[in-house]
């Protein structure tokens, strides 16, 4: 037990020495150098018009007015996707209404719904003023407000009959356009 | 009325004293006999007095002022007087480099003795002494006389000049009065002398077997003197200090003649001049370069990433005896650096993840930076020496002991692996943290 005991007090020593021919030399507290760092907002959104190349048909019944907030079973036109590194987002939509493209005043009111997940999404009424929505972070494995790949639907407006002589066989065409502001505590 | 009762009162207290005398004289006659045997005046010098440790006899040139450096006896015979001349060039030199080179000074003080008692001295100094000679003038020298007979000395007396001497001796208390109203008396002018013994007309032949005493105690020869030199050091600058180091061999010597009766003695005198107090002063600043306001890490999701975020400068002032003294740096989340602050973290009340801060600089014996993460400190350094960052050397034999040793460089920025690959997932935001720049030095 003796030996033991005087091993590990030259083993102390021979540690305290070796740090011995070491000076501190700056001042033991100094201010230092603050750094700031921003990881500034970004923002992905894209649209894959499903129809893009082949315009669909108004006249199906795909595309009739139903009264379902989920929008079920109506026409799936597209996808989208969101992506920002924002904790929070605003997004404007506005659609205009369908114009046939030679008689201009030939208009077709529609409703678009953008799907968000499972349960909720944004619906948008063509011709009227905008729609704004903010969207917080959405909790899950990274922390950022995303949307991936999902459907848009469509469906023609409440009361539109697409037989009446209102509505000229032909070509109609909307545009629809989607705004994202990323913001953030900068 | 009053002058009478005062006078009074001191002759009462010499014929208290008397009978002391008497039997001191007795002594002081026999002894001065066979002393008067002798002619010449012969001188026996010490060794080199060696008040330091030095084995070599020298003395700490550092030293303060006031050390002995010699005692020389000298034989005192027929009662001739003692002229003793001291001389230095009163520079002590660098043995190597002579322009290396220190004025000193010299106290001297001479001794003249009766059976072990100091009865006469005399000093004077020359050099740097600042007491009696004021400033140093090369070819100073000391010459210092006292009379050997001492009769003479009572005999030549100026007014007050007595206080001049120093008288020594086992009755002294009591013949210090004697002593002083004989020598007044005896330096008065006569006209006043007259006048005193017109009003006092006892004074006289009060003090006439008294004075008769002392003159023949003054006839006598001393047994003994001594020469002794004392070391006057003048206070030296720290920039004086530093030209006076030298890698190495910091001795410097010089000579001091004594001559006179009989005496011709050259005493060496020599030193190592240590006097280093080893010390070290670090100013140092870092700083911004404007990139550490505001680090986009937008553009640092990659492992290649890497960006200058400040700069960062220092001036050490050291002095130390070693030859080479190395400093190294190293960066922590800790102000203090003997405690460990964490990782280096980017944080804001929402999220938080780690990044490196480098350092790189001027004088860098590598060719690269090094990285750290936060957590060092002052002992994990050491423990692990390659993950200092050197700074270089500061080299004693360039600039002597007192050394300043000045660098800069950058300090750099980039995230760390794990936070590049969960980079997508860092929330736009504002992050802060602070790094820290510690030095440190190997003596």
């Amino acid at each position: 037990m003796k030996k033991i005991v005087s091993l590990l007090f030259l083993t102390f020593l021979f540690a305290a020495s070796s740090f011995a021919r070491y000076a501190l030399v700056s001042p033991t507290t100094n201010n230092g150098l603050p750094i700031v760092a921003r990881k500034y907002p970004t923002v992905t959104l894209s649209v894959n018009s499903t129809y893009q190349a082949k315009p669909f048909d108004l006249t199906s019944d795909e595309v009739k007015y139903k009264y379902d907030e989920s929008f079920n079973n109506v026409l799936n036109v597209g996808a989208w996707s969101l992506n920002s590194n924002s904790d929070q987002i605003d997004i404007t939509i506005q659609a205009s209404p369908l114009v046939h493209t030679e008689n201009l005043s030939a208009v077709i009111n529609y409703w678009l719904y953008f799907k968000l997940d499972d349960s909720n999404g944004i619906t948008v009424e063509s011709g009227q003023d905008s729609t704004s929505q903010s969207l917080n972070k959405i909790s899950g494995e990274n922390n950022i407000v995303a949307v991936q790949n999902k459907p848009i639907f469509f469906m023609l407006a409440e009361g539109v009959d697409i037989t009446s002589d209102e509505y000229p066989a032909g070509d109609y065409k909307a545009n629809v356009t989607i705004t994202v502001t990323a913001g953030g505590d900068l | 009325m009053k002058r009478r009762i005062a006078l009074i009162t001191i002759f009462l207290f010499m014929v208290a004293a008397s009978s002391t005398f008497a039997d001191v004289l007795g002594d002081l006659a026999q002894t001065s006999v066979d002393l008067s045997l002798e002619y010449g005046c012969v001188a026996e010098h010490s060794a080199l007095n060696a008040p330091s440790s030095d084995s070599d006899g020298g003395f700490q040139i550092n030293a303060s002022s006031g050390q002995k450096i010699a005692t020389i006896n000298l034989i005192p015979v027929d009662g001739s007087d003692y002229e003793i001349t001291i001389s230095s060039d009163c520079n002590y030199k660098h043995e190597d480099d002579n322009f290396s080179v220190r004025p000193f000074g010299i106290d001297a003080v001479l001794y003249l003795e009766y059976e072990g008692n100091i009865i006469l001295s005399g000093y004077g100094g020359i050099g740097e002494t600042g007491n009696h000679n004021g400033e140093y003038n090369v070819g100073d020298e000391i010459k210092l006389t006292v009379n050997g007979n001492l009769a003479n000395v009572f005999s030549n007396m100026e007014p007050f000049e007595f206080f001049t001497y120093t008288l020594s001796w086992e009755h002294r208390d009591l013949w210090l009065p004697v002593l002083y109203l004989l020598g007044v008396y005896h330096s008065l002018p006569d006209e006043m002398k007259n006048t005193y013994e017109e009003e006092f007309g006892f004074f006289d032949s009060w003090l006439a077997p008294y004075k008769f005493m002392l003159e023949e105690y003054f006839k006598q020869t001393p047994t003994g003197a001594r020469l002794e030199l004392y070391l006057v050091l003048p206070e030296l600058t720290e920039s004086e200090k530093n030209q006076m180091l030298y890698a190495g061999n910091n001795e410097y010597s010089s000579t001091i003649s004594v001559t006179g009766n009989g005496v011709n003695e050259t005493i060496p005198i020599s030193g190592n001049y240590t006097d280093v107090t080893e010390r070290i002063e670090c100013s140092l600043t870092v700083a911004s370069n404007g990139n550490a306001d505001v680090i986009n890490l937008n553009s640092m999701d990659s492992a290649n990433s890497e960006i200058a975020i400040g700069a960062y400068n220092y001036s050490i002032d050291i002095t130390s005896l070693n030859q080479n003294v190395g400093f190294y740096a190293f960066l922590s989340s800790s102000s203090d650096p003997n405690n460990n602050g964490g990782e280096f973290t980017l944080s804001n009340e929402n999220y938080r993840f780690t990044y490196e801060a480098g350092i790189s600089g001027n004088n860098i014996l590598e060719g690269e930076g090094k990285w750290y993460g936060g957590s060092d400190t002052f002992s994990s350094i050491q423990t692990d020496e390659s993950n200092m960052f050197n700074l270089g050397v500061s080299d004693y034999s360039i600039s002597g002991p007192t050394r300043t040793f000045e660098g800069d460089g950058e300090i750099l920025f980039r995230l760390t692996d794990k936070t590049i690959e969960n980079f997508d997932s860092i929330l736009s935001g504002t992050y802060t943290s602070t790094i820290y720049f510690h030095v440190v030095a190997d003596l």
